[in-house]
């Protein structure tokens, strides 16, 4: 969730707070006291967008993962960094939950002739979906108006596609309606979009198809939303997995790096370094002989491969 | 991982031991439901006793709620007994610790599920004491 005006001023006060006991009487003393006495959720938020990853494969045309609110603020970089195109983008679609895609109306190079907009999917009802969120009554602006060219490109499950210099597979996922994580290889790197997948507690023998999917990935970006408790619980059925899960799943397809994503939006900043501090200290409890980076994806993380 | 039993009149004492991780996780999940399910056992109430543990992935803890739920369904509970400080990491990471009873000790939950099953315990402890 974004930050509102009252968790600023708790950040604010607790750095203020802290800095009491640090005698900050230079910039360099400033520098060093934010490096070495702010944790990250004090000094930095994890943001409140919603699913939306580019992948730099190093392609003139760009590959990104999901239209969530993020789309908007990737647009608005590009535009402010190298203008309003031409350029190609291929959208990759886990699914049309709103969250993933409502972005969509406000990725602004979709609206200027000249650019091409590739969305990938799935689902049959994919074009009809993002037409009708580009209709009345849900926005002001039909998807007619749009001025870039727009392809919408169905992919079956399981099925590869060379896109943008990356060989691109889709993976059924356990979620309302289901979802497909995606999985890009491209050389000896491969990185896989692995979110809102249910790792259910009574399918534990199919966690051989998704530990196969991610055999030594260098980076999983994985739907780690609950605990393992709420998981198999409360929220059951919801669609979603839990951090621990993705600590299982890696060490077993002895994955690289595992990135936590699609934070639990009733969670704080605090909570969320909590979690992954904790997923941190669960990957060194069940480690045998793979160790597994654990990060928490926010607003703006860049990682290299 | 290992597996081994003991009753106490109506309380089922199931200590468990090693490695519960994605390795025989078929096997653990379908011994603990055994139990679980058992239509001929004499026993009301089961106790898991994890002092052995070595540590529990996810994997152990899905069959873990998997055997509560179908203990739950047919009223033959299922308590946690002896985490020791890995054990006592996992099920607060997890919040397991939020779904389960967890009791110190096996004495510390035979006594909070049964008479009969503390007095069939401590009968036994006193005839070890005595040998």
């Amino acid at each position: 969730m974004a930050l509102d005006a009252f968790a600023v001023e708790r950040k604010v006060r607790r750095a203020l707070e802290l800095a009491v006991e640090h005698s900050l009487d230079s910039l360099p003393a400033v520098a060093e006291f934010m490096a070495e006495s702010l944790s990250f959720p004090i000094k930095h938020t994890y943001g409140g967008n919603t699913s939306c990853v580019q992948i730099d494969s190093g392609s003139d045309e760009f590959v990104i993962c999901d239209m969530g609110s993020g789309l908007r603020v990737f647009a608005q970089d590009l535009m402010e960094k190298r203008g309003a195109g031409p350029f190609t983008f291929n959208l990759f679609l886990s699914h049309v939950h709103w969250d993933h895609i409502m972005g969509f109306p406000f990725f602004v190079h979709a609206y200027i002739p000249g650019n091409t907009v590739r969305i990938f999917g799935s689902h049959d009802v994919l074009e009809q979906v993002i037409r009708a969120q580009n209709s009345a009554p849900c926005f002001s602006v039909p998807f007619d108006v749009l001025g870039a060219n727009i392809e919408f490109i169905h992919m079956d499950e399981g099925e590869t596609r060379d896109v943008a210099g990356l060989r691109v597979t889709n993976m059924r996922q356990a979620h309302g309606g289901d979802s497909y994580g995606y999985r890009f290889e491209r050389a000896d790197k491969a990185l896989v979009f692995s979110t809102d997948a249910e790792h259910k507690i009574d399918a534990v023998d199919d966690a051989g198809d998704v530990v196969t999917f991610f055999r030594d990935a260098d980076l999983v970006i994985f739907d780690a939303m609950y605990s393992l408790a709420d998981s198999v619980s409360v929220k059951e059925d919801w669609g979603h997995s839990s951090n621990i899960v993705g600590v299982d799943l890696c060490h077993l397809a002895r994955v690289k790096h595992y990135c936590m994503f699609h934070h639990e939006p009733i969670y704080d900043d605090e909570m969320i370094h909590q979690v992954l501090e904790e997923t941190i200290r669960y990957e060194q409890l069940v480690r045998d002989d793979h160790e597994l980076k654990v990060s928490s994806a926010y607003d703006g993380l860049v990682i290299d491969l | 991982m290992e597996l081994h039993e003991q009753q106490f009149d109506n309380v089922l004492v199931l200590g468990l031991s090693g490695k519960i991780n994605h390795n025989g996780a078929d096997a653990f999940r379908d011994a603990l439901l055994s139990y679980v399910e058992s239509q001929a056992a004499s026993y009301q109430m089961i106790v898991l006793n994890m002092a052995e543990v070595e540590y529990m992935s996810s994997v152990g803890l899905r069959s873990l709620m998997l055997a509560a739920k179908k203990s739950k369904a047919i009223a033959r509970p299922i308590v946690v007994a002896g985490l020791n400080e890995t054990m006592r990491e996992i099920f607060q990471i997890s919040r397991f610790n939020l779904l389960f009873d967890v009791f110190e000790d096996v004495l510390a939950a035979i006594s909070d599920l049964s008479a009969e099953g503390l007095s069939a315990y401590q009968a036994q402890s006193t005839g070890q004491a005595g040998e």
